[in-house]
């Protein structure tokens, strides 16, 4: 079986660092520090199985990055958690409205991650 | 004619001139006054011009004979006594003489004492006759009924007024008792004493009501006097009355209308007065004794009008009293009255001459007390006295208008230099150039309650005559006076409150942010150190000695994060409190930014911006907390390093400029956008810039500001949007 492959894009190291061990485990984890960094993987063709989006990110953030991909026939389809520390009401509605298909609040369990994506991955 | 007997005047007709000479002496002697005449002719002359009171008439004379002058007297009916003088003593003559109406015939050669005993008696005799006939003639005309009776009250005599008043003519009473006059109206008293009186023969005085044939009842005034034969014995009663019915009636009309005139004004509350020409008082009505406390006997004992007055009024009653005689109007009736007992009060006071025939009589008035109208006219003037004040004391400007017209009829002293314009001028000015000229078309806020004519408040802008807009919440309220509409408005300027209303706005949006901020900085570390540290106790087994390194040095740096966003939080609510407290202490800068700047070489390093410091200027001392100074360091040198993009350059001078420590952070990036260099040293407040989101709390400046002004420095910022900014940090030097 292939290994899942899954695009983390947080301008956090210390973030980047704490998901790509936790789920290194078990995926092959591709790393993005910022939105335009994760444009250019997918561009590059690398083909991700799942996104772990940021909202709150210099540059493009989360939203935009989201709006844009799901506008691309070619990653439509591929599903999307985003995170944030932010907890401004309607923050969620936005993003899930905007495609994402899963949204976590900062700090969360690690393992209850893990089992979101299992479920998005079934 | 009459002439009293002694100056008679006797005219002799004789044709003899020797007879009437000597006749002449005869009746001379006597005391008579002669006249004499030769002829009958002259004779009816002198009788036609009533020149004689008898005569003498000799009956044979040539031409015109004495018989045809005694025919002649008698049937012109003359009544003068004709004595015949005859020669003859012819019996039948002298029987057709007397006969004819001669009162006597006498035969010559005449008897002097015969003569003198006739022509007494012709004379007194004619005298008495003419006499009775006077006094019937006045009884017969006399207005007043007479009757006379007999001592037993039987009619001998009714005069024409009788028949006329009573209805009774002469016939039906002459014979009859007086008492079939009687009404039965009055007692048997009232008769027997008018009986009695008579009878004693006094004279009898009073009114009877008595009843006519007809059996109407009047009313009669009479005089009842005995008629005595002698000196005792009463023959007849004379009774003249007169019809009095009408009289009384008018007179009981008149007492009634007088009675309803007391009546009336007894019932005035104000006192009315009546006083003589000689100015006493005559009259009161109740209420005129009981305001002014005299009682009756004082008018009677003179009361002085002027008394109903003080002392001081008495010469301007006097002056009005003569000018209201005089015709002219007076035009102020106020003055001070007086009761008897001293006590005043102000009064009206109107009168009106009084006149009988065009004759002035005195005085009719009355009296206002006008105490109450006083008071109120006091409290009216003290209650306008305290709005006027109240008016002008009112902190806000106030303006009254025409509800009408819009025109500016009052203002207040504040309302002057609130809108710039001069009393003058807003006297001619309409209240909607008070506004701008957006909103004067539309009813203004100040006249916009009016037609409900209620009380309302509003907010809008007005404009001042220097053309400022001031924000202005205004209350108008409606009312009248004098028949005038009005409309009151008053402006609260609202500009401040409105500012502050923005601001605290603006404050609860930073903070709102500000906790979205601040949550969003603790989550992250917060995040890092819960999943590291999760990560370790669950794979610690696992991991390899530099891996778990590698974790706990990120746990350090998320902490140490986490310490330092915390720390920021404290330090300004500390500032906000007010608590906080400096060490000061004199200090060297240099010693205290390159410390600083240590720190910050590393994240510059990380973020590859190039930091030059320039930190060698000596001998520079401060009076300042160096933790403080660190801060300020940190934050500005931070901040440019934060906001310089890649490959950008931050330098840091310190310098000595006179008595002053300068320190400038220069950098190349970004810059601050034109409208938000004011605010960025205001607490939360966060440059946004599109697309990108910079870490921060938005306190860093705003600490920088508190900790420079609290040690009398100063710092300044220079931009230009695009081209980099410049900090410039003064400190005042250390003086020992």
């Amino acid at each position: 079986m292939r290994q899942s492959r899954i695009l983390v894009v947080d301008d956090s190291p210390s973030i980047r660092r704490l998901l790509s061990h936790n789920l290194g485990k078990k995926f092959k984890v591709l790393l993005a520090e910022n939105a335009q960094g994760a444009l250019d993987l997918l561009d590059q063709g690398q083909m991700p199985d799942l996104m772990i989006v940021d909202v709150a990110m210099p540059g493009m953030d989360g939203f935009s990055f989201v709006d844009r991909i799901r506008k691309d026939s070619t990653y439509n389809a591929v599903p999307l958690i985003m995170l944030t520390a932010r907890d401004k009401s309607g923050d969620k509605e936005k993003g899930l409205k905007l495609g994402a298909d899963d949204y976590l609040t900062k700090p969360f369990d690690i393992d209850e991650l893990g089992e979101r994506i299992d479920r998005l991955l079934a | 004619m009459e002439s009293p007997i002694e100056k008679a005047v006797v005219l002799i007709v004789d044709d003899s001139a020797t007879m009437r000479t000597l006749t002449s002496h005869v009746v001379e002697r006597l005391g008579y006054k002669p006249l004499s005449v030769s002829n009958g002719d002259e004779a009816i002359g002198q009788v036609t011009a009533g020149r004689c009171d008898a005569l003498l008439l000799d009956i044979s004379m040539p031409g015109k004979s004495g018989m045809e002058v005694l025919r002649y007297i008698v049937e012109n009916d003359y009544r003068l006594p004709v004595i015949m003088i005859s020669g003859s003593g012819d019996i039948d003559q002298a029987v057709q003489c007397i006969k004819l109406g001669a009162y006597e015939y006498l035969t010559k050669p005449i008897d002097n004492s015969r003569l003198e005993i006739t022509l007494k008696n012709a004379l007194s005799e004619s005298m008495l006759k003419q006499r009775v006939r006077l006094l019937t003639t006045a009884m017969e005309q006399s207005p007043v009924s007479v009757a006379i009776t007999d001592i037993k009250g039987r009619i001998e005599y009714i005069n024409p007024a009788f028949s006329r008043i009573s209805g009774y003519s002469m016939d039906e009473v002459i014979g009859k008792k007086i008492n079939i006059l009687k009404s039965g109206e009055h007692s048997d008293a009232f008769y027997k004493n008018l009986w009695e009186t008579v009878s004693r023969g006094e004279v009898w005085q009073g009114e009877f009501l008595n009843k006519k044939k007809n059996g109407e009842l009047l009313w009669e005034q009479a005089v009842i006097s005995p008629i005595k034969n002698n000196k005792h014995d009463i023959s007849h009663f004379l009774a003249l009355k007169e019809d009095i019915t009408e009289k009384k009636k008018s007179r009981e009309a008149l007492a009634e209308s007088e009675q309803r005139f007391r009546e009336l004004s007894d019932l005035l509350p104000q006192p009315v007065f009546e006083a003589n020409r000689d100015g006493y008082v005559t009259y009161f009505n109740r209420a005129g004794y009981s305001v002014f406390g005299y009682k009756q006997s004082d008018l009677r004992n003179g009361l002085d009008a002027m008394f109903m007055y003080v002392p001081g009024e008495r010469a301007k009653v006097r002056k009005n009293m003569k000018g209201r005689l005089d015709g002219k109007r007076v035009e102020n009736h106020e003055y001070i009255a007086q009761r008897k007992n001293g006590t005043t009060f102000p009064a009206l006071v109107y009168y009106a001459p009084i006149l009988k025939k065009d004759d002035f009589e005195g005085l009719r008035g009355i009296v206002l007390d006008i105490t109450r109208r006083k008071q109120a006219e006091k409290t009216l003037l003290d209650n306008q006295k305290k709005y006027r004040n109240l008016f002008h004391a009112i902190p806000d400007p106030v303006i009254v208008a025409d509800a009408d017209t819009g025109a500016i009829v009052q203002w207040n002293r504040r309302a002057l230099p609130f809108f710039g314009y001069k009393s003058v001028e807003l006297s001619s000015m309409m209240v909607a150039s008070l506004y701008p000229e957006n909103i004067r078309d539309k009813p203004p806020a100040f006249f916009r309650k009016q037609g409900r004519k209620k009380r309302g408040s509003v907010e809008t802008k007005i404009l001042t005559k220097n053309g400022f807009l001031v924000d202005v919440a205004v209350s108008s309220a409606f009312f009248e006076t004098a028949g005038q509409k009005r409309v009151l408005g008053i402006f609260r300027d609202i500009s401040e409150q409105k500012k502050s209303e923005q601001l605290i706005r603006e404050n609860i949006r930073l903070k709102n942010d500000f906790i979205a901020n601040v949550s969003h900085e603790l989550r992250s570390p917060l995040f890092s150190i819960l999943g590291f540290t999760s990560t370790l106790l669950r794979d610690r087994d696992e991991l390899d000695h530099e891996t778990i390194g590698e974790f706990l040095g990120i746990i350090h740096e998320e902490s140490r994060r986490l310490s330092s966003l915390i720390e920021d939080v404290l330090t300004i609510s500390r500032i906000d409190s007010g608590k906080i407290a400096y060490k000061k202490n004199s200090i060297d800068p240099a010693t205290i930014i390159d410390s600083a700047c240590k720190s910050l070489k590393i994240r510059a390093e990380e973020k590859h911006v190039e930091l030059f410091l320039d930190l060698y200027e000596s001998d520079l001392l401060i009076y300042a907390d160096p933790d403080a100074l660190k801060q300020v360091a940190v934050n500005i040198i931070g901040n440019a390093i934060k906001f310089t993009p890649e490959g950008g350059k931050v330098s840091v001078t310190l310098s000595r400029n006179h008595d002053t420590m300068k320190l400038e952070v220069d950098d190349n990036g970004p810059g601050i956008p034109e409208k938000d260099i004011e605010k960025i040293f205001e607490k939360f407040y966060r440059v946004e810039r599109p697309g990108e989101e910079i870490e921060g709390t938005g306190l860093g400046l705003p600490i920088v500001k508190e900790i420079i002004l609290a040690h009398n420095g100063s710092v300044d910022v220079k931009s230009r949007n695009g081209f980099g900014s410049t900090f410039i940090v003064r400190f005042p030097l250390y003086r020992s």
